[in-house]
């Protein structure tokens, strides 16, 4: 089952994603940007979803830091700040979503990146 | 605006007592007559303002473009109407609002008149307002994301014929009551300003523990808000004349901040000290601090912290803002000491009931 890293500091957001996306993967969980840098080194990842207001690391910096270690994997960001998701494409991200989002927009995003029988989880190096 | 028929004095004395900066210029624009409030603003002399002397008041960044606004109606004699920045005596630059207008008669042209309104506090406003409906704007977007994915959690367990859970409701209920708070908290905010107060005694030692007691009960609802520790520390009474319900919202902003920039926990103290003619409230934590240059501007409506981008940090900068705002309208005060990375230490003096039992 492929892996999916969710960084979110809402828990409300965090647990409903959870809860929807582990019927059909493996989904960790980081409540900030840090947390997620830490799940990302203990073990293979295939996909990032990345929200960017997070406390202690945001979400840009932790983009630009598993970026730099080495994860070659999808990274979808998230964030209420529209104006702000442009430039995360620069700094690696694959894809946005502008929040409030459909759950429906997520799965899309997310099979655009991990297409059904595709194999090998990414990690980071460091 | 030609010579008037009045004594010289009438109106040199009306000028002079216009709530108005007026000035007057040549038909080549050099300005030759400011009246004294304008004097009195810029904290110059005629002397030093005259010709394009006043022009080194204007904010560096507006001069080229108020002076590029002035050419077109200089040379057409219409009236015209700018807005910059001017400084003001104790060296603080305030919007103004400058129109002015051509004098001449058939024959002759005699240059300008104009007056400056300070509007600054009124354009402040407006730029905090529309700072306070984006913010707005992110902080409903969260809860509203949340609220979203449990619906959908719901409705998938509905289309598989699975049971919605109790547990399911529970949690689309608290995110519903999250955007229910953040509305009142919103409006909150909004009303301190208006609000007049109706004081009575309140003990303040019971008012804190209140406080505290709600924060405690709370379920924590943000990472590491279990971290915290939470005390109080003073007497079981200490009165003041107040508004019991303003002080609360007061206290709950000045919390709210101590929890939010101590994202790795750490232990926040309330302490109450009775004093001589005041009743004084420390609110200690270990959070980021605030950087000492900052320090001047905490007490400003949707200040952050240079320290503290609003991507970490998310809010709208009003708790210290418009918990100032209450202890000043209970002849109090508040100050802020703070070191970056150590924490903050936010001082509240409130004057004591002249009624307060020994």
């Amino acid at each position: 089952m492929k892996r999916i890293l969710i960084a979110d500091d809402d828990r409300g957001i965090l647990e409903g994603m959870e809860t929807l996306l582990s019927r059909r993967y493996d989904v960790v969980t980081a409540r900030n940007g840090e947390e997620a840098l830490e799940r990302l080194s203990e073990g293979p990842v295939d996909l990032v979803i990345l929200d960017l207001l997070m406390p202690l690391l945001d979400g840009e910096s932790a983009l630009v830091r598993l970026r730099e270690s080495g994860y070659g994997g999808g990274v979808i960001v998230m964030s209420a700040h529209p104006d702000r998701l442009g430039r995360t494409r620069q700094l690696g991200a694959d894809d946005f979503l502008v929040k409030p989002f459909e759950f429906r927009e997520l799965e899309r995003a997310i099979e655009r990146l991990l297409p059904r029988g595709s194999r090998g989880a990414a990690s980071a190096r460091a | 605006m030609l010579p008037q028929r009045h004594s010289a004095t009438d109106s040199a004395t009306l000028l002079d007592h216009a709530p108005l900066l007026i000035w007057r210029c040549d038909p080549d624009g050099h300005r030759g007559y400011f009246n004294e409030t304008w004097l009195r603003f810029t904290g110059r002399s005629r002397e030093e303002e005259r010709g394009e002397g006043w022009m080194q008041g204007v904010h560096p960044d507006d001069a080229r473009r108020r002076a590029e606004l002035f050419v077109d109606p200089l040379r057409r004699l219409a009236p015209f109407e700018v807005e910059y920045r001017l400084r003001r005596h104790d060296g603080l630059y305030r919007w103004v609002l400058e129109r002015g207008v051509p004098i001449h008669d058939e024959d002759e042209v005699h240059g300008f008149v104009g007056a400056c309104l300070d509007i600054h506090d009124r354009r402040r406003g407006e730029e905090s307002r529309e700072a306070a409906l984006r913010m707005m704007a992110h902080e409903l977007r969260t809860p509203l994301q949340a609220v979203k994915m449990h619906v959908e959690v719901m409705r998938r367990a509905a289309a598989s014929g699975e049971v919605c859970t109790p547990e399911m409701f529970d949690r689309l209920d608290v995110q519903i009551d999250r955007l229910g708070r953040l509305i009142s908290d919103l409006l909150r905010t909004g009303d301190l300003h208006a609000l007049s107060l109706h004081k009575v005694r309140v003990n303040l030692a019971a008012l804190l523990k209140r406080v505290i007691a709600l924060r405690t009960d709370e379920p924590s609802d943000s990472p590491g808000r279990s971290r915290h520790h939470l005390t109080y520390r003073g007497p079981e009474r200490a009165d003041v004349e107040g508004e019991s319900r303003s002080l609360e919202q007061a206290f709950h902003g000045l919390l709210d901040n101590a929890f939010k920039f101590s994202p790795r926990g750490g232990d926040i103290e309330v302490e109450l000290r009775p004093d001589q003619d005041h009743h004084r409230v420390t609110i200690r934590d270990q959070g980021v601090g605030i950087p000492e240059e900052d320090l001047p501007s905490v007490g400003r409506r949707f200040f952050r912290g240079s320290n503290a981008p609003r991507r970490n940090f998310p809010g709208l900068g009003l708790g210290l803002a418009a918990a100032s705002e209450v202890f000043e309208r209970h002849g109090g005060g508040l100050a802020v000491a703070s070191e970056v990375d150590r924490g903050t230490e936010i001082t509240v003096d409130l004057p004591r009931s002249p009624a307060e039992p020994a």
